[in-house]
């Protein structure tokens, strides 16, 4: 073959092909880009733009859902391990009790358990001490003699000296010549003028009658520090009072009232009250009875 | 302006002009697509990371156990023989 019928074929044959081949494709092309054009103004390039994101959101949802439940997953592993190791704790923390308390490993037999011995309590009797036994000592109320004040008057004491009195009537601290004691053991003089002696608590006697009239008041206290004695009470037609003793002795008067008693005076035919003695019985409250015996000796 | 007005004037340039803003539209489409993408990636990574971190506790855990239970497991048979 020759360059000449290449040439021609080239000419009439291939370069025609080729430019309809470049034309079909054109066409076609166009055709193409028609398609895209009409597609893209339609709805499905619409809502497929609009299902991108949608089904981009759905997969990390269930992304998320996938992770959270595995993380779940693992933390529950996690407790259940953590359980796990708690009583694996226990049980290594009993076998080391067991071991301390036998001295062994070996629990396999409750004899196994060594009991350690304990120290018994000892009994140890008490002795008591010895009480000494309790004896009541008798009071003695002449241990108050020569203490305190004398509650009462004077004189009156001093005329009566059976009057119970718990202590003489001394006055300390005073220029004054305390009369001695009277006499307990001695018999109560009778005197129909002296007041009736001080009740020191006791109380009075209403069964006594009641006492003499002799239509005259008692004669004032006679005069002290040996003065000259008082007028004589006017006499309203009865008798005067006897005389008093000369009592030089008597004690002042402190310009004090006379004690104002109750008590109704003395009878004439009653014993003179018992001294204040907490274990004597009462006097019978009799007219014969005997006046009691004398306490001081 | 006067561009503009020959645009919006010419039929061929108002067409070019709606063509471009669909094409930034698409691009800003896109663009939010892929953001969004690399986050589920970013959170894939992070999930994978905190799941190791956790099975490699349960492993350490789970190893110790182990142990713990071969000592006991030891202890008992030695107090039964």
């Amino acid at each position: 073959m020759s360059r000449a019928d290449d040439v021609h074929s080239c000419i009439e044959k291939t370069i025609p092909q080729a430019l309809a081949d470049l034309n079909q494709s054109y066409s076609h092309i166009e055709q193409i880009a028609q398609y895209c054009k009409k597609i893209a103004a339609s709805e499905v390039f619409q809502k497929t733009q609009a299902y991108i994101p949608q089904a981009l959101s759905n997969a990390a949802y269930h992304v998320h859902t996938v992770g959270l439940h595995l993380t779940n997953f693992l933390q529950l592993q996690a407790n259940e391990i953590d359980k796990l190791e708690l009583q694996l704790q226990v049980l290594s923390d009993r076998m080391k009790a067991v071991h301390d308390h036998t001295g062994s490993s070996s629990f396999r037999t409750p004899e196994a358990v060594k009991g350690k011995p304990r120290s018994q309590p000892k009994a140890t009797k008490i002795e008591a001490p010895a009480v000494e036994r309790f004896a009541r000592q008798p009071i003695d109320l002449a241990a108050l003699d020569g203490h305190g004040i004398e509650v009462g008057n004077k004189k009156d004491l001093a005329r009566n000296p059976s009057a119970p009195t718990l202590a003489p009537a001394t006055i300390r601290g005073n220029n004054y010549d305390a009369p001695p004691p009277p006499s307990f053991g001695a018999p109560p003089p009778p005197s129909f003028d002296a007041p009736p002696p001080p009740s020191f608590g006791a109380p009075p006697s209403f069964d006594a009658p009641p006492p003499p009239s002799f239509g005259a008041p008692p004669p004032p206290a006679p005069p002290s520090f040996g003065g000259p004695p008082p007028p004589a009470p006017p006499s309203f037609g009865a008798p005067p009072p006897p005389s008093l003793p000369p009592f030089d002795d008597a004690p002042p008067a402190f310009d004090m009232a006379p004690p104002a008693f109750d008590a109704p005076p003395p009878s004439f035919d009653m014993a003179p009250p018992p001294p204040f003695e907490e274990d004597m019985p009462p006097p019978p409250f009799d007219d014969d009875a005997p006046p009691p015996p004398p306490f001081y000796d | 302006m006067p561009a503009f007005s020959a645009a919006s004037s010419d039929p061929s340039a108002a067409d070019m002009t709606s063509h471009i803003q669909k094409d930034w539209e698409q691009r800003e489409l896109v663009e939010n697509v892929t953001v969004n993408i690399k986050k589920i990636v970013e959170f894939l990574n992070k999930f994978d990371a905190s799941t190791r971190y956790r099975l490699a506790k349960i492993n350490e855990q789970l190893t110790t156990l182990e142990r713990q239970m071969e000592y006991v497991e030891a202890a008992l048979k030695g107090a039964s023989e």
